[in-house]
């Protein structure tokens, strides 16, 4: 398949799927999820590397059945890892260690 | 031209993920429906909130990068710097939505049916769309 047809075909997907929601209050999260997606796909050209794990597992979890520990112990791995550098680069700014932290283990 | 390299990039993102057939663009389709059924406004399903703590994820990385870049202004020609203000901004909304994602992330393990959980959701959300939206600001995400 033609990769831009790929493109347009998943947002037709996601157009058709929208207005079938029963719910508003649904309708408001599953349009959150996707224009957070939307909203990174630029960011993949400068950062490619370091975003895609993050869109293959919204991918995989869209596409996949139940989420797997494993699913859940790789975001938990990106999250941890994506925090300390977050942290290390407010350092570098000067900015005061995050309160709320909680404290790191020996 | 920078469309093309959108798609070009998207495209290679998808692709790496396996979505490269008609019965998985189908599968995506059905998945995403029973994401959006979910019970009501006051509970969030798993995947609801495993998609939403990837996507917070990613923008927590966009924002790092940002915080990475030199302060402004720049005594060179170089163009991207960080503006003191704009961070100033980043970190709190970072941090209030780390705590977020890690509030869900513990209530899901207690409530694995997401009941009740619609909450922390929306917390996680706010911070998100907050972060989304000073980003876009400072040009980061052009959505």
């Amino acid at each position: 398949m033609d990769p831009t047809l790929i493109i347009t075909t998943l947002v037709a997907l996601v157009g058709r799927v929208l207005p079938v929601v029963a719910v508003p209050a649904n309708a408001t999260l599953i349009e959150e999820v996707i224009q957070t997606l939307v909203g990174l796909v630029p960011t993949l050209i400068k950062e490619y590397q370091d975003l895609l794990p993050e869109v293959q597992n919204i991918i995989a979890a869209l596409r996949g059945g139940p989420l797997t520990q494993a699913q859940q112990d790789a975001l938990d791995a990106l999250q941890a890892q994506a925090d300390a550098a977050f942290e290390a680069a407010a350092a570098a700014k000067g900015i005061a260690p995050d309160p709320g932290a909680a404290p790191a283990v020996a | 031209m920078w469309h093309q390299r959108i798609t070009r990039l998207l495209a290679a993102g998808l692709l790496a993920a396996g979505l490269a057939g008609c019965a998985q663009l189908q599968t995506l389709r059905d998945n995403i429906e029973a994401l959006a059924q979910t019970t009501g406004s006051t509970d969030v399903s798993p995947k609801a909130a495993y998609v939403l703590r990837n996507a917070f994820v990613g923008v927590e990385r966009t924002a790092t990068n940002y915080l990475l870049l030199p302060d402004c202004p720049l005594a060179s020609g170089s163009k991207a710097c960080a503006d003191p203000v704009a961070v100033a901004r980043i970190v709190p909304f970072v941090r209030s939505g780390r705590a977020a994602s890690l509030a869900l992330k513990s209530y899901m393990i207690q409530h694995p049916d997401g009941t009740g959980g619609g909450s922390l959701y929306d917390e996680l959300s706010k911070a998100n769309s907050a972060l989304n939206s000073i980003l876009r600001e400072y040009n980061l995400i052009k959505a």
